[in-house]
């Protein structure tokens, strides 16, 4: 595209070496982010809503709010932050009352990355069931990146314990609720932050039972692996993503056979896992196996994007 | 599909010197992918956040996108870029202060 001058940019290319000293030198940037996130936050609202000249729906823009918060809460914007919470919270007008305990869930969400503990927990004691499996994973997972093994691992035991209560039968869940809970949950603890997140979630999440969702799940852990590489999983990502491309064929030739039982064209579930996969195989450096992978997705015909 | 995959990926690589180039011209293929499409829905919109946080992870990237934004006419993409580039520096921020080993 014309607005990305592709050889000036890789002229003076240089990226932040992680574990650098942050962005402290580059204030002006930090203000400027600060900007961009009121300005996104106004904007957001503008074209939010249910009425058919929307350009966003509210469902879709959800997500976009709950990033905001933790943009803006990393940036030390509290009165941003404010704002754009009370807009995510407006959206139970919208969306109505059966959606406030989800929107509470995402909220609490948006105060964990900003590292607003309180608020989060006391947002997440408001949800139930799948919601608040979700809250407390991302309560655990936030935990983690800011440096607290231990919350993280306190957190998840938490999570772990609802779901295997909820799996024999417990609350008013049903089957796709916890397997659901179940990735989001090891995907959450996978990408806590240590060494012992990634093998605690990988423990944690054998023998699932179901094979759908243990597929996923070995599927998403190989990419948060692959992540860990300098944590000492890259071999360990790279045996798991070669087994699951594997799978992931396998299945694949399945659903094109229409061997597979309540086979949903929109989302099929290779696709969906094959995407896990190319993250895993980004993250490790292997550009030949993600090219591979890609062009596969690139023959699909999903909905998703065209 | 593939937009979700060229996002996955472009996520999926580390932010180091080694895969500097492979970063820039997955972003662009995303990128140009994107402007092909008619109605830019969430997927997309938020296809095109997730590729600027990337882009604000590479130094000049803020650059890039700052030029980008005083392109961008499409108010859901421009909302989405801004959001994307504010979060992007926010990580920054946040990696740059996390211990990197437990």
């Amino acid at each position: 595209m014309s607005w990305i001058n592709r050889d000036s940019v890789l002229g003076v290319l240089v990226f932040l070496s992680v574990g650098s000293a942050g962005i402290g030198s580059a204030e002006p940037v930090v203000q400027e982010a600060v900007g961009w996130a009121n300005e996104a936050s106004g904007l957001i609202a503008e074209l939010t809503g249910e009425a058919e000249e929307a350009q966003l729906d509210a469902y879709d823009s959800v997500w976009l709010w709950r990033d905001l918060m933790v943009a803006q809460g990393r940036l030390g914007d509290a009165e941003g932050l404010e704002v754009t919470a009370a807009r995510l919270r407006g959206l139970r007008e919208v969306m109505g009352e059966d959606e406030r305990g989800w929107l509470a869930s995402v909220e609490s969400s948006g105060w964990a990355g900003a590292e607003r503990w309180e608020r989060a927990e006391a947002l997440a004691a408001k949800a139930t069931g799948v919601d608040q499996w979700e809250a407390w994973s991302e309560l655990a997972y936030y935990r983690g990146r800011s440096g607290d093994a231990a919350g993280l691992e306190a957190g998840m035991a938490r999570v772990y314990a609802a779901l295997r209560a909820a799996a024999g039968g417990v609350g008013d869940v049903d089957e796709f609720d916890v397997d659901f809970g179940w990735y989001y949950a090891v995907s959450s603890h996978a990408w806590g932050g240590s060494a012992a997140a990634t093998a605690s979630a990988w423990e944690a999440s054998r023998g699932l039972g179901d094979p759908v969702t243990q597929r996923g799940v070995d599927a998403v852990l190989a990419w948060a692996f692959a992540e860990s590489d300098g944590l000492g999983h890259a071999e360990r990502a790279r045996r798991l993503a070669t087994r699951m491309q594997a799978e992931i064929d396998a299945l694949t030739a399945k659903e094109q056979a229409g061997e597979v039982e309540d086979f949903d064209p929109d989302f099929p579930e290779s696709e969906l896992l094959r995407l896990d996969l190319i993250g895993a195989y980004a993250a490790l450096g292997d550009v030949a196996a993600m090219d591979r992978e890609l062009r596969l997705l690139g023959g699909a015909t999903c909905c998703w994007t065209g | 599909m593939l937009l979700d995959g060229l996002s996955s990926a472009i996520t999926g690589l580390p932010m180091d010197a080694g895969h500097a180039e492979k970063h820039l011209a997955l972003w662009q293929e995303l990128a140009e992918g994107v402007s092909r499409l008619d109605e830019p829905g969430m997927r997309v919109s938020y296809t095109h956040n997730t590729a600027m946080v990337a882009a604000a992870y590479l130094e000049d990237g803020v650059q890039v996108g700052r030029a980008y934004l005083a392109e961008q006419e499409t108010p859901v993409l421009r909302a989405a870029a801004m959001a994307g580039l504010a979060s992007g520096v926010a990580e920054r921020l946040e990696r740059g202060r996390q211990p990197q080993v437990n």
